[in-house]
């Protein structure tokens, strides 16, 4: 049985989201609500709009997914890429030397 | 280097203003995005893979301390406390949020800087050799003529609205430094018979999906009628060039199409009506600019001061640094420091704050203040004492900015492919980063000499593949990524675009690839021949035959 679920970017931050069952957007992709049937998808497109009339997210579109043990993981590489962010940051201390943790010094909310 | 003037201060500030109302209208939804979308591009703002993308402007390469400091911070606090530096010397960023990109434009005002026309449909940064000013090889300083550039391209009226982005680079020397040869419009400086500067007017050349070569419409054009001829060229280009397909729309495809004679003369028929005429700057005008490109108070130095010497025998390290990484300079003892954003496995051209602060520091102390961006990637100090250098270094080494690996095969230009960009359709970082840690042997990258690689995640080739000595480029082969090879791409003088050496290779083996294409090259090679020089002589035969000898 093959998954789809909606992605958009969030307007303010451009920030990968999905859409949840409670019509919420998530940057988890764990929390989205999964559909299994063309009709279901067209539905829940059609109540994503709604965040796109409140100037909320942009471009919404369906993607495929798989749901194991481990939850939700989208089938594309790319939107794997999406859901986890990038492979090999600059900074990440998986890549090379650790770097002096004040570069990474966010301001103040 | 440029001051801005009152003008210029005045265009980016109501420009900040104009895009804080836009924003605004944005979030109230008095704007879709369809009608925001262009108006955030023509500020340099795209929507990536996770977040917004800012590209900030960089003139022709040319950033002061001052500047380079303002940048450190944005990316302290609007960022994620790095920035990228690009293929076409500017510096991007990766996590802006759009409810702060009005106060991050005001921020880039405060110091003369913007992101106009850093995308969009229109005349994009002009580049240029980023030597300018102190190469012992140059004609003249092109950055008069990059700057004049910029002012006439800025907000230009006319060519708002191209058919598809534009790119110019300008050089000044014999050595082409800014890959003239592959952009829309390519200025080569030139004397004529009487010993007049000039240029040689290339047009036509570019990457992406159809790399070509720039061709020559006009052998040597005058300074002085600079600006009336390449406003006759985006005249041409804009009334021509095709709308109805994206595809087909940069001028090469104009002057493939129509071919370089009816190009030519299309464009010395419209030069006709504008010669002569209100783009003919006025020779106060020119001296003015000319005067914020005045050679920094030089001492009177001596070249090879005995301390260098001394540093030099003393430490095998820094010796080899000097050695590979820094450049003679038109003035006696004076260098041009080149700054590898390459170290070994670290993703290239990206920069932390603590590092922008540390060069910005040193171009203070050892520099005039001046630092320069280049299209590989990479930073320079134009002016440093000779008997500075070691201080420098030692100051490099600290923040990982050290790494000896100029024009060898660790300095490696890689685009930022599917861990970033939108429209990617592989990674290239970490292909740039495991070739780098399989060749992380400073002694074998030297042995191997001058090696260019240059990879691109799509083939929108930002990473310049088209023209690297071994071009990588990322497909997507039935969801997986797969990279292939090109051979003998040139960006310099003898400029080429590469060929394909065969079937892609995966993810699992593009890095062995490489590495037996280098071992070809080592066995095959002439003594002192560069791996440019033996593919000329061999062709890619000795290569195919190895890479692809199971099938």
């Amino acid at each position: 049985m093959s998954y789809q679920i909606v992605t958009a970017n969030r307007l303010l931050d451009g920030r990968v989201v999905y859409f949840t069952a409670a019509h919420t957007w998530s940057e988890d992709v764990k929390k989205s609500v999964c559909v299994d049937t063309e009709g279901a998808g067209a539905e829940i497109i059609a109540q994503a709009q709604g965040s796109v009339e409140s100037q909320d997210i942009v471009d919404p579109y369906l993607i495929d997914v798989e749901i194991d043990d481990s939850g939700v993981t989208p089938v594309a590489f790319r939107e794997r890429i999406r859901s986890k962010g990038p492979t090999n940051e600059f900074g990440s201390p998986t890549i090379g030397e650790a770097l002096n943790p004040s570069t990474h010094q966010k301001r103040a909310a | 280097m440029y001051q801005y003037d009152a003008i210029d201060q005045r265009v980016v500030d109501q420009r900040a203003v104009q895009f804080r109302d836009q924003v605004s209208r944005r979030f109230s939804g008095a704007l879709s995005e369809d009608e925001f979308k262009p108006l955030r591009l023509m500020n340099g703002l795209y929507l990536q893979l996770h977040a917004y993308m800012l590209r900030v402007a960089v003139p022709y390469g040319v950033l002061s301390s001052r500047q380079l400091r303002k940048l450190a911070d944005i990316s302290r606090r609007y960022d994620r406390g790095y920035g990228h530096f690009t293929t076409r010397q500017n510096i991007q960023f990766n996590w802006i949020k759009l409810s702060e990109a009005p106060d991050l434009l005001d921020e880039l005002a405060s110091v003369e800087m913007h992101a106009i026309q850093t995308s969009g449909n229109t005349i994009r940064n002009t580049t240029a050799d980023e030597y300018a000013g102190v190469a012992a090889d140059e004609i003249e300083d092109p950055r008069l003529y990059t700057e004049i550039i910029r002012q006439w391209s800025t907000l230009h009226p006319e060519f708002g609205f191209l058919p598809r982005k534009f790119k110019i680079a300008v050089t000044g020397a014999a050595e082409d430094r800014a890959a003239v040869r592959v952009h829309d419009i390519g200025l080569l400086m030139r004397k004529d018979d009487a010993g007049e500067i000039g240029f040689e007017v290339l047009v036509g050349g570019g990457l992406g999906r159809t790399p070509m070569i720039g061709k020559s419409i006009r052998r040597f054009l005058a300074t002085q009628d600079m600006l009336s001829y390449l406003e006759a060229i985006l005249r041409v280009y804009n009334r021509l060039g095709r709308r109805d397909n994206k595809y087909k729309a940069r001028i090469k495809i104009l002057v493939h199409e129509h071919g370089i004679e009816e190009i030519r003369r299309l464009v010395e028929a419209e030069w006709e009506t504008l010669k002569g005429g209100a783009l003919d700057l006025p020779e106060a005008e020119v001296e003015r600019i000319r005067a914020h490109f005045a050679p920094p108070p030089y001492e009177n130095l001596e070249n090879d001061p005995a301390v260098l010497g001394a540093m030099k025998f003393e430490n095998k390290a820094f010796a080899t640094w000097v050695r590979n990484n820094v450049v003679a300079h038109k003035q006696a003892g004076y260098s041009i420091v080149n700054i590898s954003l390459k170290k070994t496995g670290e993703v290239p051209g990206d920069a932390t704050a603590d590092q922008m602060d540390v060069v910005a520091d040193l171009s203070e102390k050892y520099g005039f203040n001046e630092i320069r961006v280049n299209h590989r990637q990479n930073l320079v100090l134009p002016h440093v004492r000779q008997k500075d250098l070691f201080d420098v270094w030692t100051a490099l080494v600290d923040v990982g900015f050290a790494e000896p690996n100029i024009g060898l095969i660790g300095d490696i230009i890689a685009c930022p492919g599917l861990d970033f960009c939108a429209l990617a359709t592989t990674r290239s970082i970490p292909v740039a980063q495991r070739i780098s840690e399989r060749f992380a042997d400073i002694a074998r990258q030297n042995d191997i000499g001058d090696l260019q690689i240059k990879i691109s995640g799509c083939i929108n080739a930002c990473g310049h593949h088209h023209v690297g000595h071994i071009g990588i480029l990322g497909v997507d082969r039935r969801g997986e990524e797969f990279y292939q090879i090109t051979l003998g791409g040139r960006a310099d003088a003898d400029a080429a675009i590469g060929k394909i050496l065969g079937r892609a290779f995966s993810s699992e083996t593009i890095v062995d690839a490489v590495e037996m294409i280098i071992e070809i090259y080592l066995e095959l090679r002439n003594p002192g021949e560069t791996f440019s020089d033996m593919y000329c002589r061999t062709g890619p035969a000795p290569f195919k035959e190895k890479l692809y000898a199971d099938h």
